[in-house]
């Protein structure tokens, strides 16, 4: 069975459609890249996936549960996590507080009333254990309204992590990082467990060399190419819309 | 004295509240009758402010009908114990989840929206509230409301003083229960929710349900002020539930200091000791007073008295990371 | 039959007075996103004004004029001296308006002293008029009338004029029109000053339906004119209208059978509009 189960998804605005038809599968344990133009409609696509925002038609299946109607919080408790393109922390709480509110997230005792959000070692320890294969764990006390646009992103993406999600929507998550970050996020990415599907929004070639197996090429609002990254390197299509030369037949798939 | 710097540090955190408390439990020994009375009131909407700040300052609702559920409590009381004969002890626990009951109902409309459409709901539902205990002659007195509500008839002679003592140790209970919980998993969440609830979702929160929850539990503890105020006061009518009262409790929790509890107490108490100072000089001046302190506390005390007394105060006895720690209240 | 066409037509006349002062603070929401509570505040405020001088005169037109112009003047203050800093913080506009109420109220007490003020009635208008079997009041009919020749004056405003164009373009995208070099501050103050202007006046003619003016009228008139913005819809001329309209008859209609329900039609109004159609019934879906 396929982890994810994508069909003709399509997404207006009023009269402007940004999705047009959207199919493809994933399977468990595919380390997947969607790339296209600025534009192309990524991350409504990653926001649609992960259920913030309505499809205006098609269907979404995630290991046979129908996403559709499911609530975006349904989904992470099925497995689907995701990271966002602009870190979306809490700016107030200390980087070792968003560790344990991502941890308590999916756990019933979230609504604990009586016992100190800092009192569960469980989470203390697991808490530690994820900032630290994030480099993060000296900083842990450290508002994150004052971490560095690294640190900030490396918070972000151990955030989604948390959950040990079946699978893993990356919104673009060296946005803003050099090199030397990015080495440091890979690593934390390649850590993860061999079974865990990703879908990665990424613009860079060897970023999605190292982490990917697979390439989606989004194009106004439809996948016109897939296949693994050799495949699309060499695909006359996708050359002309990223280097701009005309192109006469434009194959669709 | 052989005391870690976390031990200091914890101690000179709690010093002030330590201060507030005793003050407060001694205070029939400084204080005359009047100031009691005053004391009174002022703890009581504390309790009041207190709640709104758990969904105002931590959760970040801008609920405007705070003072309906308030009255929900103290007129289910009023009328209970007047009109039924009904015990004290089972008027209060009624009359407290009729307000979380109200609370609840609101909240379960009002969800639906946030910011500016959550507030124009829980106001008209707030003026709902006032609406029908002014038409409601038969049960709730109508324009001229109940009265001649004595003290709780629980087998003590209440006094002044003694029902002070009476509402002080309730208080105190809130006071705790509410700290506590804003220190647990719901209470951080809820934080969380008001910082980021786009986040909170993604991470696998039912954002709506802690609203809710927190919502109701809200409504539960200004009705514990209700029942609180219905004795001490004697009389309720439909103007202590409209939205010019509910607009007065934000302004006490702005003052104060939204999202740290203790500051919707110091802003009652700042409010209620100018009424009485201006009461005793100037009284039919007081509405110009009261408005000009809602400019005053958006224009010049955004940030909150009580946070800012708690960074001098902190810098004062040379804490080190002052103003981190202020932020957690 | 003949009960419910009198309180549809006498709620008619109440909604045009609803509707003077609502479509003000719609236009001010619509455009600077500005929520003035005080609003209400103008409405009395020129009405003890108007109606003093309209007292003193004789002339309801000057009285009118008065009001306006006292309450456009003191809206303006509002505007400049505390609203151009809370741009953009709704919940802080709230509450410092609120404020304004209160002080508003006040200072009234202090220069009118509280007893209600009666409406002026000049002697033109006084009595009633019979058309078919219904004897109507000759007022009401005045207010009526303004109410048809102002809703379309301002919906033309709005709609086919360029001052109008630039409004309702300053309201979907700000940033747009100060590229395009069109200065939107002035106009901004323009509409501010128009809304409390509007309300004012409305203050003078409005004092008949509502029965004379208190110093209360400041928090009853704002409730009203909020309910009849949600339910409305916000921004538009046509809006205010709808919503004013239907607020009015509805609370007169059913304060005929039931007094006592008359003053919960504007809360079930709102809650359900809230609830079913947020935008209101004339508003503009935001994208």
């Amino acid at each position: 069975m396929e982890v994810m189960e994508v069909r003709n998804i399509a997404k207006n605005f009023g009269g402007l459609s940004v999705l047009q038809d959207v199919s493809f599968d994933l399977r468990a344990g595919e380390k997947a890249a969607l790339i296209g133009p600025n534009g192309a409609g990524k991350t409504t696509f990653l926001n649609i996936l992960s259920g913030l925002l309505r499809p205006s038609s098609g269907s979404m299946h995630f290991l046979g549960h129908d996403l559709t109607k499911l609530t975006p919080n349904g989904r992470v408790a099925l497995g689907l996590s995701r990271s966002f393109q602009i870190s979306s922390l809490f700016p107030g709480l200390s980087v070792f507080e968003n560790m344990l509110m991502a941890l308590f997230g999916l756990q019933k005792r979230r609504y604990q009333m009586f016992r100190s959000f800092t009192g569960y070692e469980e989470n203390n320890a697991r808490a530690r254990e994820l900032l630290k294969g994030a480099d993060l764990w000296l900083a842990k006390d450290t508002p994150v309204s004052d971490l560095a646009h690294g640190e900030k992103r490396r918070l972000e993406i151990a955030l989604s992590l948390s959950s040990r999600p079946k699978m893993l929507l990356l919104d673009e998550p060296n946005a803003g990082l050099d090199a030397a970050e990015t080495s440091g996020l890979i690593k934390m990415i390649e850590e993860l467990p061999r079974e865990t599907t990703t879908l990665v929004v990424a613009h860079d070639v060897h970023f999605i060399y190292r982490l990917c197996n697979r390439v989606l090429v989004l194009y106004y609002g439809s996948i016109i190419a897939d296949g693994s990254c050799e495949e699309i390197q060499a695909d006359e299509t996708v050359r002309s819309i990223y280097l701009g030369r005309r192109t006469k037949d434009a194959r669709i798939g | 004295m052989g005391l870690t710097k976390a031990t200091k540090g914890r101690l000179f955190r709690l010093a002030p509240s330590t201060v507030l408390i005793v003050l407060l439990a001694t205070a029939p020994a400084w204080a005359d009758i009047s100031i009691i009375s005053l004391l009174t009131k002022i703890i009581i909407f504390g309790v009041l402010a207190m709640s709104l700040d758990m969904v105002f300052g931590y959760l970040g609702l801008w609920s405007f009908c705070h003072a309906a559920l308030f009255s929900v409590a103290a007129y289910v009381d009023a009328i209970l114990i007047q009109h039924f004969g009904v015990s004290f002890w089972l008027a209060a626990p009624v009359s407290i989840l009729a307000a979380a009951a109200a609370a609840a109902l609101f909240a379960w409309i009002g969800l639906r929206m946030s910011g500016i459409y959550f507030l124009l709901i829980t106001l008209a539902l707030g003026q709902l509230v006032f609406s029908v205990a002014f038409v409601w002659r038969a049960f709730t007195g109508g324009s001229q409301g109940l009265s001649s509500i004595s003290y709780p008839n629980i087998g003590i002679e209440f006094s002044p003083v003694s029902f002070y003592y009476f509402t002080f140790v309730i208080v105190l209970v809130c006071a705790v229960i509410l700290h506590l919980l804003m220190k647990s998993p719901f209470g951080y969440s809820l934080r969380g929710i008001r910082e980021n609830e786009t986040r909170m979702i993604a991470i696998g929160f039912n954002t709506w349900m802690h609203k809710f929850i927190a919502f109701t539990i809200s409504g539960a503890f200004a009705g514990v002020a209700g029942v609180l105020y219905v004795h001490y006061n004697g009389i309720i009518i439909p103007s202590t539930g409209d939205m010019a009262s509910s607009g007065l409790i934000t302004i006490m929790v702005i003052i104060g200091g939204a999202g740290s509890l203790w500051g919707g107490m110091i802003g009652g108490a700042i409010i209620y000791i100018l009424s009485y100072f201006v009461s005793l000089f100037t009284p039919e001046r007081w509405p110009l007073i009261l408005g000009a302190c809602f400019v005053a506390a958006v224009m010049f005390f955004r940030g909150g008295v009580y946070p800012q007394l708690l960074r001098w105060w902190r810098l004062a006895s040379g804490a080190k990371s002052a103003l981190r720690e202020s932020r957690e209240g | 039959m003949d009960v419910v066409i009198v309180s549809v037509l006498s709620g008619m006349s109440y909604g045009v007075v609803l509707f003077l002062v609502a479509a003000g603070l719609s236009f001010v929401l619509g455009l600077m996103g500005i929520v003035n509570v005080a609003h209400g505040a103008l409405v009395m405020t020129g009405a003890y004004a108007g109606i003093h001088v309209a007292k003193a005169t004789g002339s309801l037109i000057l009285g009118g004029l008065a009001g306006a112009l006292l309450a456009g003047l003191v809206g303006f203050l509002l505007e400049r001296a505390f609203l151009r800093n809370l741009y953009k913080f709704q919940l802080e506009q709230i509450l410092v308006t609120f404020g304004f109420i209160y002080i508003l109220a006040n200072i009234h007490l202090w220069v009118y002293g509280s007893w209600p003020l009666d409406a002026f009635v000049p002697s033109v208008l006084n009595g009633s008029v019979v058309i078919g079997r219904f004897s109507f009041s000759v007022f009401r009919l005045l207010i009526m009338g303004i109410g048809a020749v102002l809703c379309p004056v301002l919906w033309w405003i709005q709609d086919r004029t360029r001052i109008g164009a630039v409004i309702r373009a300053g309201m979907d995208d700000p940033d747009m029109l100060a590229v395009m070099g069109i200065n939107l501050r002035p106009v901004n103050i323009a509409v501010f000053f128009a809304a409390a202007s509007l309300a004012g006046f409305a203050g003078v003619i409005g004092a008949f339906p509502l029965g004379g003016v208190t110093l209360g009228l400041g928090q009853d008139m704002i409730f009203l004119a909020i309910a009849v913005v949600v339910v409305g819809g916000v921004g538009s001329i046509q809006g205010a209208f709808a919503g004013a309209l239907t607020m009015g008859v509805f609370s007169s209609v059913a304060g005929t059978y039931l007094p006592a329900a008359a003053i919960f039609v504007p809360y079930f109004l709102m809650v359900a509009i809230l609830i079913f159609r947020p935008q209101g019934l004339l508003g503009r879906s935001e994208a």
